[in-house]
């Protein structure tokens, strides 16, 4: 709603096996979708036809349960993004 | 390189207690995380976040539901798609915010809209803005083991972290349930695709139930909705008119498709997030004698109360309520809010907001009304059940043409003690003393309000896609959408 003309979908990443086949695999998708809107061919195989400028975004979660677990979310998101310099923190509202 | 966009989220603990040595620091860690997920999420205009839970996750959870006794609801497994745990309350995350992306976020000109005359002249026939929306969680790799998914980052080349307190099997059941697992042979009705060929059983069963509660319920009759009380009219099906139908039901499986039925209409108007058809038997019992084959003698209550909301037999026409059955035609019901009892009343406090002439967060009230406020004032203001004997001051209070407004609209719409459940806005005087200054679901303010603050109310998200609805009720929504 935000941006009508791309649809962003959230990634929830642990750096584990599981979440790493995750974004590993959406990667994918993204650099299809976007390829097809740079390669300028109008015939896309059918079931990409819906993969309009698909854009991910992946959340690492620092569980701030010790010293050096931001080291930890870092390295996971060093995984994921090129440039590894978008990067910022929330904090949580302590009532939840 | 993956060429993600990537965000950290940090939690941060309450004081400076080491959080890992808390006991209940998973539970927390976990509340905690999907908040903050969820959070994060709405902040981006995020409606969809993908989880990685795995087949072998699915194995594992419905193990540890079995360990619980669970039983049949807990051998669904995990639901895919699902709302976004944890999030109960979290407007914007959990069943809400779709009225904020599509009216967009001028919200100067919403409240224009909303405190116009126009839309105060009509206010009787209007039902409140119902919220939509909310964050979905899905989980593509549910049906995927892990094996494969290793395989796929060896594939991709792509690195990973191994957790290793995700071996310890003394810290969590899950990590005991997954080394009993690696490190022990299982009686064959408890290995893995044993597991999950049963959970698929279950659910196909579940799946096919779901659409004979869909026929049952297409039969019985919404007669009125009422989003300003909080309020629902039904006209029950008469459930022998299925006894013919193939296949016959068991006792026992009719009773539970009843009570699904029920659990789907109590969710209208119920405060409680959950409801559970294990708690409705006895309401079953009420509403459909006919299924109960032991007792011919029908139970007479005309009034009950189950799950959060208060059932009441109307008589809709000169005859008395005769006991059932009566030419297939069932009584009519209202279902409302339970009443409260003292010591458990819902109180929100809106306190002066530290940037003057600022909203306060959205917040759900009592589980059925979404409710912010802007405090002008200099003292707290608080949101709770209007009370017996707050109405004739604040009657008196209102301008005189709001007075007869007021007599008939909760005649209308909150007939009897119905009116005690209404949400009402108070203001709390520095000697303690509690005003009334708004009923906000029936758009009613004391004469002088607007330097008190202001309000917008809003009802939970509800849902009728398999509800046989009135035309009133269609009206009523033609009217709200127009």
């Amino acid at each position: 709603m935000i941006n009508s003309d791309s649809v962003e979908i959230g990634l929830a990443i642990s750096g584990g096996v599981d979440s790493m086949a995750l974004a590993a695999l959406c990667s994918r998708l993204q650099d299809l979708s976007h390829q097809r809107l740079h390669s300028g061919t109008n015939k896309p195989p059918l079931e990409l036809s819906s993969l309009d400028a698909l854009k991910f975004r992946a959340f690492v979660v620092d569980h701030g349960s010790r010293p050096g677990s931001h080291l930890e979310a870092e390295a996971v998101s060093k995984l994921l993004e090129r440039r590894g310099s978008y990067f910022s923190i929330y904090v949580l509202a302590q009532q939840g | 390189m993956l060429d993600i966009k990537t965000q950290v989220l940090k939690i941060t603990w309450p004081k400076q207690e080491p959080p890992a040595h808390l006991p209940n620091f998973e539970s927390l860690a976990r509340r905690y995380r999907f908040r903050l997920l969820g959070k994060a999420c709405s902040d981006l205009g995020i409606n969809s976040l993908l989880l990685a839970h795995h087949e072998d996750d699915q194995a594992e959870t419905i193990m540890m539901r079995l360990t619980y006794g669970h039983g049949l609801k807990g051998l669904l497994g995990i639901r895919n798609p699902a709302g976004m745990p944890e999030c109960y309350g979290l407007h914007g995350v959990h069943e809400s915010g779709g009225l904020d992306s599509t009216l967009g976020r001028d919200t100067d000109q919403r409240d224009r809209i909303s405190t116009s005359t126009a839309c105060r002249s009509s206010r009787s026939g209007h039902q409140l803005p119902i919220e939509t929306g909310g964050i979905q969680v899905y989980r593509p790799f549910l049906s995927f083991s892990k094996p494969r998914l290793i395989v796929t980052c060896l594939t991709e080349k792509i690195e990973w972290f191994e957790d290793h307190t995700n071996k310890d099997p003394t810290i969590t059941v899950r990590n005991a349930v997954r080394h009993i697992y690696n490190n022990h042979s299982m009686p064959a009705a408890l290995t893995k695709p044993a597991i999950l060929a049963l959970s698929a059983r279950v659910n196909d069963r579940a799946a096919h139930r779901s659409e004979v509660v869909k026929s049952w319920l297409a039969k019985c009759k919404i007669t009125g909705f009422e989003t300003r009380a909080g309020t629902v009219r039904v006209r029950f099906a008469d459930l022998n008119q299925f006894r013919e139908s193939e296949p016959v039901w068991s006792p026992t499986d009719a009773g539970q498709i009843a009570a699904e039925l029920l659990r789907q209409i109590i969710l209208l108007v119920t405060p409680q997030e959950h409801v559970d058809i294990t708690s409705l038997h006895g309401a079953v019992q009420h509403i459909f004698p006919e299924l109960c084959q032991h007792s011919n003698q029908p139970l007479d209550a005309t009034a009950f109360t189950t799950s959060g909301v208060y059932f009441k037999a109307i008589q809709t026409s000169s005859f008395e309520i005769q006991p059932y059955p009566f030419d297939n035609q069932k009584c009519e019901w209202l279902i409302s809010r339970q009443p409260y009892t003292s010591g458990t009343l819902p109180k929100l406090q809106l306190d002066v907001p530290t940037i003057e002439d600022s909203w306060s967060p959205w917040h759900l009230y009592d589980g059925r009304y979404w409710i912010r406020v802007k405090n002008l004032s200099t003292v707290p203001l608080l949101i709770q059940p209007l009370k017996r004997e707050q109405l004739s001051e604040f009657r008196a209070s209102l301008k005189k043409v709001d007075r007869a407004g007021l007599q008939q609209l909760l005649k209308e719409k909150a007939p009897g003690n119905v009116r005690w459940t209404l949400p009402a806005i108070v203001k709390r005087e520095e000697d303690g003393k509690e005003t009334v200054v708004a009923l906000p679901s029936l758009d009613l303010s004391v004469n002088g309000s607007e330097s008190l603050g202001r309000w917008e109310i809003r009802y939970k998200k509800i849902y009728t896609a398999d509800l046989s609805l009135g035309e009133g009720w269609l009206e009523s929504l033609g009217a709200e959408s127009a």
